[in-house]
């Protein structure tokens, strides 16, 4: 069964700037020990996230808010595996398909079916996966023939449509958002908005950072809010409940 | 303060973790072999001879170089143009990987920071992008082991699980590199420094032999050895049986650094980028 069990998640940055990153302070720490090796040891850190616990099970529909620097990215790549809590558990059953940056891994140089293969691997998809869905992708995304061109040929606008397309053509059952997906011209963005409620539809967990109250309304079933790495308000929104 | 090490980190432990990521980075192979072929294609892209500039460049500075040498050293051309050709093309391959691992994580801080995957994958990536440039540079060795007199015999066929022993070394050592050239931002630079001297200190311009009575600083060079399991069938001799024991030394050594660093630091590696 998919769902997400944070049980006081703590996640801290170490600040590791020249000075403690450099072999030398290790060096000189361990040789003349005393102040300089305290020095050394105390890294700065950022404590992300603090005390952080909730349970989300499948159907729910999750909007995390807060302001910027509250916890609500880090909370995010917690989720999606990326960073390890530095104390408590995080438990995630479930295939996750993490939305943050949505063209990552595409190769300005390479056809845009190329990118479409280079995107699909790095979410973990196979080639015959990718090889069931071309033709879907090469469709919805309208690009037609340019698929066989250079992404570099393509316009901003069309790299969105590709990435878009291509993220969203395998379900998973959890999605982590951060901040909703609007991409294209309104022709385009008004067919991308209906496959992502259909995406989002298809899955069993979605879990949104946003700033926008109206749509975390709109969409959302429940609201998580973040202040300071700590849950602030955890409470049920939305006409669904 | 919290203690900071909640989880236990016994050296077995870390051992299967590091091991468990070596092998699913392994099982991603659509992943990193298509990867670091794209890399090769991108490199050159638009050009009309592509990758086969690398062999044209290392063959024109090994037949260079290697007339220049064997009239130094006053040594027969045929008998040293393919030790030095073999020797500087494995070398390319091993020093150039390594050079790159030092990046190995901060080029792919947008794909780490995305989605958790076998960080051992992007390093196997790094390895495919110079065993493509290794396969062009090797038609350099093909020529010019054809042109000498090397006499051809059986003895050839042990070059294949020595290149392929040479090889898994290689990839293997990549990954402590990049674990530490991660978090402490003055490795690359040592590494690059380090495989300079090495690359003088290893018997790859110059023969053993020449040594006299320095010859202990190719006996007891790791690197030696692990270039002479695979020079030495192809130039027709048999290695050694220590030069295999160093090397099958040298594959476990790297082997525990890699799986040892790779289970105690992967979560950290996020953290450091």
């Amino acid at each position: 069964m998919t769902s997400i069990v944070a049980q006081a998640v703590r996640v801290e940055y170490p600040i590791l700037e020249s000075p403690n990153r450099s072999l030398k302070r290790r060096f000189v720490s361990s040789a003349t020990g005393g102040r300089v090796a305290r020095d050394a040891r105390n890294h700065l850190v950022v404590t992300a996230l603090d005390d952080v616990s909730f349970t989300i099970g499948p159907g729910e529909r999750v909007a995390l808010v807060g302001h910027n620097g509250s916890g609500k990215t880090t909370l995010l790549r917690s989720i999606a595996g990326v960073y390890e809590p530095l104390c408590g558990s995080l438990r995630v059953s479930g295939t996750i398909a993490s939305l943050f940056d949505i063209s990552i891994g595409f190769d300005p140089e390479a056809t845009g079916r190329e990118n479409v293969y280079l995107r699909g691997f790095v979410m973990g998809m196979t080639r015959a996966h990718l090889g069931e869905r071309i033709d879907g992708i090469r469709e919805f995304s309208g690009l037609g023939d340019y698929l066989d061109l250079p992404l570099r040929t393509y316009s901003s606008g069309m790299i969105l449509r590709l990435a878009f397309a291509v993220v969203t053509s395998m379900q998973r059952d959890i999605v982590l958002m951060d901040e909703w997906i609007a991409v294209g011209d309104p022709d385009f963005a008004a067919r991308a908005a209906t496959r992502l409620q259909e995406y989002v539809a298809g899955t069993s967990i979605l879990i949104l950072a946003t700033h926008s109250e109206e749509l975390a309304g709109r969409i959302c079933t429940r609201r998580i809010e973040l202040d300071h790495g700590r849950v602030v308000k955890d409470e049920r929104i939305g006409s669904s409940n | 303060m919290t203690p900071s090490h909640a989880r236990r980190h016994s050296f077995a432990a870390s051992l299967v973790n590091g091991t468990r990521d070596l092998c699913h980075g392994l099982a991603a192979n659509e992943l990193w072999l298509s990867m670091g072929w794209q890399d090769i294609r991108q490199r050159y892209r638009r050009t009309i001879l592509g990758p086969w500039w690398l062999a044209i460049s290392t063959g024109l500075l090994v037949l260079i170089l290697g007339f220049l040498w064997s009239e130094i050293f006053q040594v027969e051309v045929r008998k040293f143009l393919p030790f030095f050709a073999i020797g500087y093309v494995l070398w390319t391959f091993l020093a150039g990987a390594v050079n790159e691992a030092c990046t190995g994580f901060t080029q792919f801080e947008g794909i780490i920071k995305q989605r958790r995957l076998p960080l051992s994958a992007l390093l196997y990536r790094i390895g495919v992008r110079h065993t493509v440039a290794f396969a062009h540079n090797a038609v350099v060795i093909a020529l010019i082991v054809l042109w000498s007199d090397v006499t051809w015999s059986r003895m050839l066929l042990l070059a294949v699980p020595g290149l392929l022993l040479f090889a898994a070394v290689t990839f293997l050592a990549l990954i402590p590199v990049a674990v530490v050239c991660t978090r402490f931002r003055d490795f690359p630079q040592i590494v690059s420094n380090v495989l300079q001297v090495a690359f003088f200190a290893t018997p790859i311009m110059w023969r053993p032999d020449a040594l006299r009575n320095y010859r202990w600083i190719a006996d007891y060079n790791p690197l030696a050895h692990l270039l002479d399991i695979v020079r030495r069938p192809l130039l027709g001799e048999a290695p050694g049986w220590e030069s295999w024991i160093w090397a099958v030394c040298l594959f476990v050594a790297s082997f525990l650094a890699a799986a040892y660093l790779l289970g105690r630091y992967r979560h950290r590696v996020a953290y450091w980028l």
